[in-house]
């Protein structure tokens, strides 16, 4: 299909596909140059930064162990609830979705502050019992809590394979085989693309993040990167030690290209799943429930704890009060990073729908996710380090900057899911009868995809609310966020303050998440009636 | 020995099947035909147990196996079933789509029942073939295969042949009929086609507005 035929025309296409580059690889490419600068200007030696040695090898192989139990945990724990939701009446999935799958959005550290806090409440119970305290720290405590924080992120892909099965083919096999037979030989490998893109994401996310394990006081690789760059204050050693990382984790992202691909092509069929229950092994269903259950515990026991700390509605003022700034300048950018990222991702997903051959465009829109978030930061500070005077102020508009750049593959993901949705003719009716491509764009292209980008401004809104590891570092002097706030009281130890603090990030992330979700649908389904557009 | 007692089932207000009742003894051949959306699949789907009635009972060899209170799983219920979308399994070849419902039988029994039905339905060239590499009327004679592989004593096929040319359609159509007297099997077949329905032989039955009415 010719590129005229979806929204904006070549020129918004261009646009956008520009913004992206200069926001995401533009950081990227002057850190770089800053690098190999100070590389050819006499810092050979630290050239060998990028050989991890002694310790810093034995931290990339934790951190490796660590990222790849937590994806293999959140996978089968995810995949097993799902089976067990594909298998309930479909009004009581839908609520048990709607649930969980929002709070994919919270940041890991608020989950680790959730469980800090059960543990403490737990002591006097257990003492009482003569236990001690499970102390909430080490590996066990990391593994524990990401695995808690991504289980919504493993549920969702496992869901969305299940979901995307032909009825048909599994009704086919149900006559012949064994319901158990039929899960392991057709359902599973045939969402195999969703699981191993859930995993994949997973793995990365654990991989990239330092927040969690640094809560646990344990060490891993991204974290020793931070580590130097706040002790040397220098970029170039920050990318020199993070090059490792960078290759396994664009190893990771690349692997997952064709399952991401694969998933994007097929059609969410939405429709009948079991007809009759299936007839499962006991032993089967015992996992199922189990799965569904320490899934449930892992994602609500948060806000549970979080509420019971908080001091009611008073301290939940009281921290309110002393943050609002924070919050305030956390939503602005936030908001911006969602719009942005909805309207360039569309030309985004544009590309990537119509890319043949190689798949350039697929690689560099995937290329945010196997980028550290502290390297998109320090990237933004190497790129506006030189602006002087009333220029400055612009230093604002940072952390939407490195939001988008961080996130903008996710809600590429999801329009382009949307525009594999909508009949082509929709838009090409829109081409015979109007020739403006932004009056096109505007009366009818956006209105077809609403929903896909209310959808994705507002997933972007709520993973920039609560995003720690770029905003850190790309925050000017003079302004917070509400992420750095709770992340410098956590380290202090969790007090009423702090958790009113994540008690009113987790409302706004959910809020977030479940209103434009909610709108979301109803904008699918009045187009899907022909009520709109 | 198929027996259907009063048996309904609806969609929210769409009446599929209304108080449909219905025999066939063992190694009989009965030929449902009717206009589309007549229940005519849906009763097919009762039959499987891949539907629960709202009301009614459905039993097989004298017992019960499908009553709204509960059903037997329908992989127990030694039916081979051929629907209306060929729907076979993206990621395994034609031989491992027709292999998979032969379950845990020995390799050479699977290897040997497979040669039988590559050759009785000119599936030979195919065997190593993707269902994405194959023709509407080649993916029809895979699904047949399929269902006929297990030697299952119920066949419940649901246009079968459709998108068959008529030299192919016939051979197929005389594997089925083999099949059927060789196992005793009773066969439930939907056809559109009045001479496809002539050829199938057996009893005619009518189906329109999910009631069945003897043709």
């Amino acid at each position: 299909m010719p590129d005229a035929s979806l929204p904006g025309g070549p020129l918004g296409q261009a646009l956008a596909l520009g913004i992206y580059l200069l926001v995401v690889m533009g950081p990227l490419l002057a850190l770089t140059g800053l690098t190999v600068r100070s590389l050819l200007g006499g810092q050979a030696d630290e050239l060998a930064l990028v050989l991890p040695t002694g310790r810093r090898l034995e931290l990339l192989a934790n951190s490796l162990a660590l990222s790849a139990a937590v994806a293999a945990l959140v996978t089968v724990e995810g995949w097993l609830a799902a089976t067990a939701i594909w298998a309930m009446a479909r009004s009581r999935a839908n609520a048990l979705l709607f649930l969980v799958l929002p709070l994919a959005a919270l940041p890991p550290y608020l989950y680790a502050l959730a469980w800090f806090g059960l543990v403490r409440g737990l002591e006097p119970l257990l003492a009482l019992l003569g236990l001690g305290a499970p102390a909430p720290y080490g590996w066990t405590g990391v593994l524990w809590v990401q695995g808690a924080a991504f289980a919504p992120l493993g549920l969702g892909f496992a869901w969305l394979g299940l979901r995307n099965l032909d009825p048909d083919l599994i009704d086919s096999g149900r006559t012949a085989r064994h319901d158990a037979a039929v899960l392991a030989r057709i359902a599973l490998p045939m969402s195999a693309p969703a699981l191993a893109t859930g995993a994949g994401i997973v793995f990365l996310l654990s991989l990239l993040d330092y927040s969690v394990p640094s809560l646990f006081q344990i060490n891993v690789y991204p974290l020793e990167v931070f580590a130097d760059y706040s002790a040397t204050n220098s970029p170039e050693r920050a990318l020199l030690m993070t090059i490792p990382l960078l290759l396994i984790a664009g190893a990771a992202a690349a692997s997952l290209l064709r399952p991401i691909r694969a998933l994007t092509t097929r059609m969410p069929s939405g429709g009948r799943r079991w007809s009759s229950p299936p007839h499962w092994p006991v032993g089967l269903i015992t996992l199922q429930w189990l799965a569904l259950g320490l899934l449930s515990l892992q994602a609500l026991a948060p806000l549970g704890v979080l509420l019971a700390q908080s001091g009611g509605l008073g301290g939940i003022g009281l921290s309110l009060a002393s943050a609002w700034g924070d919050l305030r300048s956390s939503l602005w950018s936030a908001g911006l990073a969602g719009a942005m990222s909805a309207l360039v991702g569309m030309g985004l997903a544009r590309r990537l729908r119509n890319e043949t051959g190689g798949g350039v465009w697929w690689l560099l829109a995937m290329a945010p996710l196997a980028i550290p978030a502290s390297l998109a930061g320090l990237g933004f500070v190497v790129v506006t380090a030189p602006l002087e005077g009333s220029l400055r102020g612009a230093l604002v508009l940072g952390p939407a900057l490195v939001l988008f750049g961080r996130f903008v593959p996710l809600s590429a993901l999801i329009l382009l899911a949307q525009m594999r949705r909508l009949d082509p003719l929709l838009f090409e009716s829109a081409r015979l009868s109007e020739s403006s491509a932004w009056r096109r764009a505007i009366l009818v292209e956006i209105p077809l995809l609403g929903g896909g980008l209310l959808a994705a401004a507002g997933l972007v809104f709520a993973l920039s609310l609560g995003e720690l590891g770029a905003t850190l570092l790309a925050v000017p002097p003079g302004m917070g966020a509400l992420s750095i706030r709770i992340y410098n009281y956590l380290h202090y130890g969790a007090s009423e303050t702090v958790a009113g603090l994540c008690l009113v990030l987790e409302i706004c992330v959910l809020a977030a998440a479940v209103g434009t979700l909610a709108l979301a649908a109803r904008w699918e389904r009045r187009i899907a009636s022909g009520e709109a557009g | 020995m198929i027996s259907l007692h009063g048996v309904s089932k609806s969609f929210g207000p769409i009446q599929a099947v209304e108080a449909v009742s219905l025999e066939a003894r063992q190694g009989e051949i009965v030929v449902l035909q009717g206009p589309s959306g007549g229940g005519k699949s849906t009763l097919l789907r009762l039959i499987s147990g891949l539907e629960v009635p709202d009301e009614g009972e459905v039993w097989l060899d004298g017992r019960c196996v499908s009553a709204p209170r509960g059903c037997e799983a329908p992989h127990a219920r030694g039916i081979g079933m051929v629907f209306q979308r060929s729907a076979l399994w993206p990621h395994m070849t034609v031989a491992g789509n027709i292999g998979f419902t032969l379950g845990r039988s020995a390799p050479e029994e699977t290897r040997a029942r497979l040669s039988e039905l590559f050759e009785a339905l000119e599936l030979g060239p195919l065997a190593g073939r993707y269902p994405s590499q194959l023709s509407g009327g080649e993916a029809r004679r895979v699904a047949l295969a399929r269902a006929l592989a297990p030697r299952p004593r119920r066949l419940l096929l649901d246009e079968p042949l459709t998108s068959l040319d008529p030299a192919l359609r016939e051979r197929a159509l005389k594997a089925i009929l083999r099949q059927v007297e060789e196992t005793e099997a009773t066969l439930l077949y939907v056809t559109h086609d009045a001479d496809e329905a002539r050829l199938v032989g057996g009893r005619m039955v009518r189906m329109d507005h999910g009631r069945l009415a003897a043709g």
